[in-house]
């Protein structure tokens, strides 16, 4: 364990080959890919080394493996993107030429290196030449590894019955497989059946969504889960345990849906799904096209609360389908792959005082439009205001209430700009006199056949003005309503009576987010939403092998895009299931019962159960299938007794040796978890935004994988600082393994303190994938601190930590 | 955050909303206050003024919340107590 | 460009997508229209860096606020214009702020008492000095304009129709003066001795020295406006007498009453109420306090006034008693800055403080304060604004004690002058929102009373929005027909 490259297992010679990648201009712009390369050759063990202007390429692929065979390398290292991008690529491209694919090491030399380094190619070339120097002493470590497969059940599970939830499921279940689709309102439907037309066709929202609806309730291959909500999820890609909450409908299957019981029942309510606008009874069906249809009872609503005080729902109803007695079920579900469509949020706009929502009778939102407008609706589909339930004179829509705002999301939401021309053009048709106004700051009418409804709206007469009303005021009097604004393009201000105000609200991630979020380990996007594997070529997938996204539960997007996306994640789904099995990355830990003491620690860490230790008989054993790979374990055994497969001891201790070898008082050595923060390392890169370059990161599964040991070895070799980060804290991708993260560190930091040295030099940073700027600016901050540690604090730190 | 429902129902007048009426027989009470406790609906509350029995009867506090339940009728072990429905009336004239 | 862009916090400027909130909200734009538009400014920063050493335009701005509470971005446009303020005095130019003086004499009715407590030149400019002399060449420079040696020229009566105007604040004055300048007869009626509203009897004479709002008035007077005080009206004449012999009436009477602190012991002598209190120090009626005084502070900048006020009257010991904490106390925002300025001088002049720390009852003997018992404050769960609710700590009450205690809430709406008048929230008088009239044909209402507790510049505008509403009505008899 003492230097880079004293021991190996096999006997065998080791022979590595390094092939620092140009990347075009993207690398060999800001770093000497040629003088890296020389460099690498120097290194002990390498057998081969050169510069390729792009080794992803067909061609830089196959003179990798033209390499090993002709070479006899035995281990190969790339320097080039970020391994989150193209690790599998050339892993592929190793075991094509007969090397097992752990055998391959990757250098982050783009995102980490020329991309946050664009003016300084002597700097960046030196941090490149560091980079490979640790993947190299890595790659001398590395042992093969044989990969498990597992069986992936052939049945899904669809959270979210919306029109993304439904065609993913109608998809799946088209091909033949079994599918669950999971829905928390008593129907399916989501949105979509809230509204009335749809751009850009006009067509009649639920009459089109209607059939899909029932195709859905009908169908041999699905299992429909209304007034369900998903509690608990286990397991892992292929093989999912979910608990599913079924709350009872105090309604049984004989329900006719003859409506008899719900004009019966006494109890009036504010209807959900009418915003409101209309009333429901207490025993009810949301939508006369609910499915499915059979009525359901709010147990808050109903007087029956024990069983005695009310009853008229079930005298009324002959089928006798009314039971008091049916009690919640929790159901399990097993399934192989899961697709999240869970749809959106609107804004709330009683957050925006200066627009009177939530006090002017007039001023309505536009889901609220939706169902006034709609034949089914409260008006019956007249355009009635709700003050005195006559035509108003003139409407205006305001849009980007709630989006492009720090008072709502940040970003646009898409579907409002069209929303608003489609229900001015609404209208028009059926009240041409109603004089309309647009206040809007950007049209954005960028999809198939958008622009040719804007340029009609505009030809109908509709007024667009370029800036937001500043306030909404009330004339008491008649109710109407006063919009004060600035019109941006002639810099006037201008005063407009109308009848209506119709509030745009943006779209926004569901309250409940952060519940699916932890359930499935999923990250989310700065704006709350879910977000993908890879933004371009990953689009459905989650970072959570096995289960995909589908329509507004990634972003604000219309019904249009959420089916394409939804049939995109069930064929997603579909190619996992029809493969059948799944391999699983070799990076569990090995048990050395020898070193065992059989204290248990490890067992109480793991976040998934997955050690037995048997102090009797002296077992201690991996569930490798429940193993998820975070390495907690390793880092928190005192004897030694686990190997953390491709991110083991010796392999860690080596790269931290390489980065400390030279001019270690200069520089941070960082432990980045693969999920957030390396990622958000990555994201900085891909953001171009400029860092120092003192910092060297070690890549682990999860930050947990960092030994306290590993610190210390960092400061005995006479590094500057550590950091050591991680995805926040309940977003860990290993259900909480990162709050050992922070005991461990926390721990460290008084060991710092009681040995007299700056606890500034140990650093922890939570950050998620989307945190680039947080990763960079801490970056930024730890260089200052070493700019600040003087050679003196150093040698004394060293011998500080220097094993005694 | 979703939306919060503030708005009165648009039509919420034109739900017939049947009115009911409590009759309270005060010298047949027993005081056991059964019905006040029962009722679903807060209707019922204790009266200030003892009956002839010396127990202190229910009082109807707020008679349009009735649901014609009839949980107090059901209660009552002496049978002191019994909704009964209005004769329909218009709803502006309740109002 | 770099030195500017490096003053002020580039990331947030470039959000700005141009909405024209900020501009539609802004009082100042309300009234100059020509000169002056926040959107605009914040623009010239990328393209016109140069114009703004000079211009008048970011010395115009009244930190009242509203454009950064409404911009959907936050965008804090106060401070970013007092950045470019910075600049320019840094780059020794004071161009800008000498024809931001001219600009408010010209056209901004109370123009020397907005400099002291809306505009804030010493924000910036370190030197008091130069304010000082600036403020009362302005002063001075009513004399000039008008070419008569202490008087300024009333206008021409050009029109018969009589106006009354009740209240004589920032906003009933406001409305004077244009009305008089329009060639109006006007008439002020005041309750008290003297005119000027809260300018005169809220606002302390260390933010706003009386003879500045003195010459303010004396300028409005000298255009032929009639002050009446010692009239309530409603008391001393009735509403319907004023309507009568009057061809409009503005109510304009502000926010005087002190909102109700409901805490045992408040009936007591020696509970004071915090602007009964600024009103009879400034109109010299209390001129001595007893030795021991607490201000319970609800109200931060109330709170923190009255407190200063006290202290001047030199008792043996002020104590301010604050429900959250010190940091929460001086937080940022429209009036952050003047609290941490205020707050560091009272500091200075001895103040006590209590902070985490809320009083349950006010103790009393034979009717008069003795002591007040307080509780500490711990923090709950946060709610969902992030906001920490207050429980009070169980078993930490103690005693402070005392003769006298200011309790410093916030203000309640004056009372209405006529039954008749339709009141809303709060009993503030409605008000159609674009002519101002209320329910009464010819009555109209402005300032505080119509639109609730904001500042000085927003009741400003909003006289100057009932004048030319009056105008209009009285010229054309008929509610204004709006253009768009
Ligand atoms: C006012 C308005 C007008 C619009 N007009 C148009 C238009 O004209 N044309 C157009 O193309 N698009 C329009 N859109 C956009 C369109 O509504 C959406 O694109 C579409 O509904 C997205 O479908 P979805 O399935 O992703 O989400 P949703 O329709 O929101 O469905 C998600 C479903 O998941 C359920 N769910 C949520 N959380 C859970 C959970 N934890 N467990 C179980 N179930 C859960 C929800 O109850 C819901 O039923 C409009 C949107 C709005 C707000
Ligand atoms: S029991 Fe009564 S209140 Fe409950 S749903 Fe049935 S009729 Fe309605
Ligand atoms: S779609 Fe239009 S209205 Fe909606 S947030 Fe985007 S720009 Fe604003
Ligand atoms: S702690 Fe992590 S690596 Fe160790 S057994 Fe558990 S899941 Fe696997
Ligand atoms: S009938 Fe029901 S609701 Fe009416 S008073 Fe009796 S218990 Fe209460
Ligand atoms: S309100 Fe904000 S976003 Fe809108 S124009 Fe003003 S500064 Fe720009
Ligand atoms: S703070 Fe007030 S005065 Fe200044 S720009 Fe904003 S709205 Fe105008």
């Amino acid at each position: 364990m003492e230097s880079s490259n004293s021991k190996s297992e096999s006997s065998e010679e080791i022979r590595i080959g390094v092939n620092v990648c140009h990347c075009g201009l993207n690398i060999g712009g800001s770093v000497n890919c040629d003088e890296v390369a020389e460099y690498a050759a120097s290194l002990p063990h390498v057998a081969i080394s050169r510069a390729l202007r792009y080794s992803c390429s067909d061609q830089g692929q196959e003179l990798i493996k033209k390499d090993i065979l002709d070479y006899k390398l035995n281990r190969i290292v790339v320097a080039s993107c970020t391994p989150r991008l193209h690790e599998p690529t050339f892993r592929r491209a190793c075991e094509e030429a007969g090397l097992n694919k752990y055998l391959f090491e990757m250098a982050n030399i783009r995102e980490h290196c020329s991309w946050i380094h664009l003016h300084d190619r002597e700097a960046g070339t030196e941090k490149a030449k560091d980079l490979v120097k640790m993947a190299v002493a890595k790659a001398a470590l590395l042992e093969p590894q044989e990969e498990r497969e597992v069986p992936i059940l052939r049945k899904a599970l669809v959270i979210g019955g919306g029109v993304a939830g439904i065609q993913a499921a109608l998809d799946l279940a088209d091909t033949g497989y079994r599918v669950y689709l999971i829905e928390k309102e008593p129907s399916i439907g989501g949105r979509m059946a809230q509204i009335d037309k749809t751009y850009p066709t006009m067509d009649c929202s639920i009459c089109i969504l209607a059939p899909k609806m029932s195709d859905a309730g009908r169908h041999p291959n699905i299992e429909l889960l209304t007034a369900s909500e998903i509690v608990e999820v286990k397991g892992y890609i292929g093989n999912f345990r979910v608990k599913v909450l079924k709350k009872s409908r105090y309604v049984t299957k004989d329900c006719s849906a003859c409506g008899d019981c719900s004009t019966a029942c006494p109890v009036t309510v504010p209807n959900e799904f009418d915003v409101g606008l209309a009333t429901r009874h207490a025993i009810y069906t949301p939508f006369p096209q609910a499915v499915p249809s059979t009525y359901i009872i709010n147990k808050e609503n109903c007087l029956n609360t024990n069983f005695i005080v009310c009853d008229k729902c079930i005298v009324a109803c002959e089928r006798n389908a009314i039971d008091f007695t049916i009690i919640p079920e929790t159901i399990e579900l097993e399934v192989g792959t899961i697709i999240v469509a869970t749809g959106a949020d609107v804004f709330d706009p009683t957050v925006l005082p200066n627009y009177g929502y939530g006090k002017f009778l007039n001023v309505i939102t536009s889901l609220e439009f939706e169902r006034l407008i709609n034949a089914g609706g409260p008006s019956g589909g007249k355009l009635l205001r709700p003050s005195d339930m006559t035509i108003p004179d003139t409407i205006a829509f305001i849009q980007c209430v709630g989006s492009r705002s720090e008072k709502g999301t940040d970003s646009c939401s898409n579907v409002c700009c069209m929303n608003t021309i489609k229900d001015a053009l609404l209208i028009k048709e059926h009240w041409p006199e109603v004089k309309i106004y647009v206040f809007y700051i950007d049209i954005r009418a960028f999809g198939k056949g958008f622009e040719d409804l804007f340029r009609r709206a505009k030809e109908e007469g509709v007024i667009f003005i370029r800036g937001l009303p500043a306030e909404i005021l009330e004339d008491r009097k008649t109710n109407n309503l006063w919009l004060i604004g600035e019109n941006t393009l002639s810099r006037e201000i201008y005063k407009i009576n109308v009848g209506m105000v119709t509030l745009s609200i943006g779209l926004e991630p569901r309250e409940d987010s952060n519940i699916i979020q932890r359930l499935f380990t999923l990250s989310r996007a700065p704006d709350g939403y879910f977000m993908e594997a890879h933004p371009k070529l990953r689009p459905v997938d989650t970072p959570t092998g096995g289960v995909f996204l589908a329509g507004c539960a990634e972003s604000a997007k219309d019904i249009k895009d959420s089916v394409t996306q939804a049939s995109a994640a069930a064929s997603r789904a579909n190619i996992l299931m029809a493969q059948g099995k799944v391999t699983i990355e070799a990076i569990t830990p090995t048990p050395i019962i020898d070193n065992c003491k059989f204290c248990e620690l490890c067992t109480k860490v793991c976040p998934y159960n997955a050690i037995l230790v048997d102090r009797e008989n002296k077992i201690t054993e991996v569930i490798e299938a429940a193993c998820a790979g975070c390495g907690n374990c390793g880092a928190e055994c005192p004897s030694d007794a686990l190997i953390m497969r491709h991110f083991t001891d010796e392999q860690i201790i080596a790269q931290i040796d390489a980065i400390t070898e030279q001019d270690a008082n200069m520089k941070i050595v960082a432990f980045c978890c693969n999920w957030c923060s390396y990622a958000a390392a990555d994201f900085a890169g891909v953001s171009r935004m400029q860092q120092p370059t003192n910092i060297r990161i070690i890549r682990t599964m999860c930050s947990a994988r960092v030994s306290e040991k590993f610190i210390a070895r960092a400061f005995a070799r006479g590094a500057a600082a550590v950091l050591v980060a991680g995805c926040h804290l309940n977003d860990c991708h290993y259900i909480d393994a990162n709050y050992q993260t922070k005991k461990r560190v926390e721990r460290f930091w008084r060991r710092m303190e009681r040995r007299g040295v700056r606890k500034e030099r140990l650093q922890l940073l939570w950050a998620s994938a989307a945190e680039g700027e947080r990763f960079a600016s801490k970056v930024r901050e730890m260089a200052e601190t070493v700019k600040n540690v003087s050679s003196e604090e150093i040698q004394k730190t060293v011998k500080a930590f220097k094993k005694r | 955050m979703p939306v919060k429902l503030w708005r009165k129902p648009l039509d919420a007048d034109k739900i017939p909303k049947l009115q009911y009426e409590v009759h309270i027989i005060n010298e047949r009470c027993d005081g056991c206050g059964f019905c006040i406790d029962f009722c679903p609906k807060d209707v019922l509350a204790r009266a200030e003024k003892m009956n002839e029995k010396g127990f202190y009867p229910p009082q109807v506090i707020n008679e349009a919340n009735c649901t014609f339940c009839g949980f107090c009728r059901s209660v009552c072990p002496t049978c002191a107590i019994f909704p009964i429905e209005k004769i329909s009336r218009n709803i502006k004239e309740v109002e | 460009m770099k030195a500017l862009e490096a003053l002020i916090d580039l990331e947030k400027l470039k959000y700005c997508f141009e909405c024209g909130i900020c501009t539609a909200s802004c009082p100042i734009a309300e009234m100059l229209p020509t000169h002056y538009n926040p959107r605009i400014l914040l623009h010239s920063i990328h393209l016109d860096e140069e114009r703004l050493l000079t211009s008048a335009e970011p010395w115009l701005c009244a930190w009242c606020y509203k454009c950064n509470q409404r911009c959907p971005q936050g965008l804090n446009l106060p401070e970013i214009f007092r950045a470019i303020r910075k600049y320019a005095v840094e780059h020794g130019s004071l161009e800008g702020f000498t024809s931001a003086l001219k600009i408010i004499r010209e056209t901004i009715p109370l123009p020397a008492s907005c400099c002291y407590i809306c505009f804030h030149p010493e924000r910036t400019i370190d030197d008091s000095k130069l304010i000082e002399d600036s403020i009362q060449k302005l002063i001075i420079d009513y004399i000039i304009t008008t070419g008569k040696t202490t008087k300024a020229v009333s206008s021409p009566t050009l029109h018969k129709e009589r106006i009354a105007i009740v209240g004589s604040g920032p906003s009933g004055l406001t409305t004077a003066c244009e009305l008089a300048m329009k060639g109006y007869p006007v008439t002020v009626f005041e309750s008290l001795p003297k005119a000027g509203g809260m300018l005169r009897v809220g606002i302390p004479e260390f933010r706003l020295p009386k003879e500045v709002l003195d010459a303010d008035i004396g300028y409005i007077k000298d255009l032929g406006v009639e002050i009446k005080t010692n009239v309530a009206i409603g008391n001393d004449l009735m509403l319907d007498d004023l309507r009568k012999e009057y061809n409009a009436v503005l109510i304009a009477t502000g926010m005087q009453k002190d909102k109700e602190f409901n805490i045992e012991g408040n009936d007591l002598n020696g509970v004071v109420n915090a602007l009964d209190f600024l009103r009879q120090v400034n109109l010299g009626k209390i001129v001595e306090l007893k030795p021991k005084v607490a201000v319970v502070c609800v109200h931060r900048l109330l709170g923190i006034d009255v407190a200063r006020v006290a202290l001047q009257l030199e008792p043996e010991e002020v104590r301010l008693i604050y429900r959250r904490s010190k940091k929460r106390m001086l937080f940022h925002g429209r009036i952050g800055e003047q609290m941490q300025k205020e707050f560091k001088e009272a500091e200075r002049e001895g103040m006590k403080t209590h902070f985490m720390t809320w009083p349950t009852r006010i103790l009393g003997k034979d009717g008069q304060v003795v002591g007040l018992e307080c509780a500490r404050m711990g923090l709950g769960k946060p709610n969902e604004k992030g906001l920490r609710k207050l429980i009070p700590i169980e078993g930490s009450n103690f005693v402070i004690d005392l003769d006298s205690v200011i309790l410093a809430v916030g203000q309640a709406p004056s009372i209405s002058p006529s039954e008749e008048i339709e009141l809303g929230e709060e009993n503030s008088v409605i008000v159609n929102p674009v002519t101002l009239e209320t329910n009464l044909p010819g009555v109209y209402a402005c300032g505080e009373i119509a639109w609730g507790p904001s500042t000085a510049i927003v009741s400003i505008a909003s006289g100057k929005q009932a004048a030319d509403s009056i105008d209009e009505f009285l010229r054309t008899k008929q509610v204004g027909t709006i253009k768009i």
